[in-house]
């Protein structure tokens, strides 16, 4: 018992030095049994494994500083203000002089006017292209047979004969069928 | 900073512009030869030709055909189809489209007037013997737009018994 004791710490050591390479199935299978049945084997073990160090991924970013939230604040409230025309504000929460603010109107007013007219002749290019387009090749792929063949006139040459046999199954599709002299029958 | 902004607005604006030139020249350029394509389909007509092999050997159907072998079954006692040349082509009314078929056979389709949903076209079927071309049969069919009539019969080939059906559908 005494050796068997110690032999299951011998092999709790190595665990826990992390050579668990060194063991066999059986002994994994015995230490499994051992630190099933006795929980105290199994805290103590846990114990001995150190755990390993925090990756650089699991650490938690510093919250942001009250001197960044503030310029977050004002950026947001500088936004706000431009929009309603008073004077913007820098992000470190002081105004800046009139003679600073940007004062390009044709490029507001051409950047303000392009975006619906692209989406305008993005429109007309759509439509031009749905109007224009040329059928699917679907349609094309697709044999069907015409259900109303009139044969307005037929010539056979040489010693051939014809018979037009007709689907029989209500529509009126037809084929002309040629008999070759030397054939006896080819049709049903 | 502003500047920098200001220049960006700019810079954007002309994306814009550019994009939208762009556009619009595609739109042209692409809707000028449909345009075109448009009043030549008025004119003119889509014939297109299949040269079918039909065979008592087996019962293999070519893809295109799989919608009519029923149909070409329940007429004739051939059980495989196939599809051994297809021929589209554009042709001005009065004007033939000729084509070869299989082996020495050949067709020419000639669209002779359109009505509504109907299509007039004359069919003539010929075999080439020696220098000159045998003609075997011409029929003049009026049928539904870009659907087919067929006609066959002529052996292929005498060993196996194979023989030619000839689709024809004109639009």
């Amino acid at each position: 018992m005494n050796a068997s004791k110690h032999n299951l710490d011998e092999l709790l050591t190595r665990v826990a030095e992390g050579r668990l390479d060194e063991l066999t199935a059986e002994q994994v299978a015995a230490l499994e049994v051992h630190l099933n049945d006795s929980p105290e084997a199994a805290a103590k073990l846990a114990e001995r494994i150190p755990t390993p160090p925090a990756g650089p991924l699991a650490a938690e970013p510093a919250p942001p500083t009250e001197k960044e939230w503030d310029a977050v604040w004002n950026g947001i409230e500088a936004g706000e203000k431009k929009n309603e025309g008073e004077p913007s504000v820098a992000p470190d929460g002081a105004p800046f002089p009139p003679s600073h603010l940007p004062t390009f109107p044709q490029a507001q007013r051409l950047a303000r006017l392009w975006r619906p007219l692209s989406a305008l002749a993005a429109c007309v290019a759509l439509f031009a292209a749905w109007h224009f387009a040329t059928p699917t090749a679907s349609a094309d792929l697709e044999i069907s047979l015409s259900d109303d063949v009139v044969i307005e006139e037929m010539e056979i040459f040489g010693d051939a004969s014809a018979f037009v046999a007709y689907a029989g199954d209500g529509s009126g599709s037809a084929v002309i069928w040629i008999l070759e002299d030397d054939e006896e029958q080819t049709g049903a | 900073m502003f500047d920098t902004n200001a220049r960006f607005l700019s810079r954007t604006g002309r994306a814009w512009g550019l994009l939208a030139i762009f556009v619009a020249a595609g739109a042209i350029v692409l809707a000028a030869p449909a345009a075109a394509d448009d009043k030549d389909k008025k004119s003119s007509y889509e014939v297109t030709v299949l040269a079918i092999r039909a065979t008592k050997s087996n019962s293999v159907v070519s893809g295109e055909l799989k919608a009519i072998a029923a149909q070409l079954r329940r007429q004739f006692k051939y059980t495989g189809f196939k599809l051994e040349r297809k021929k589209q082509a554009r042709v001005n009314q009065g004007k033939p489209l000729a084509t070869s078929l299989v082996g020495a056979y050949k067709a020419k389709i000639t669209p002779l007037s359109r009505d509504g949903n109907r299509v007039k076209l004359k069919i003539e079927i010929s075999k080439r013997e020696g220098s000159k071309d045998k003609p075997l049969i011409n029929t003049t069919v009026t049928l539904d737009k870009g659907k087919y009539q067929m006609q066959g019969g002529w052996k292929i080939d005498t060993k196996s018994g194979d023989v030619l059906i000839v689709g024809v559908a004109g639009k």
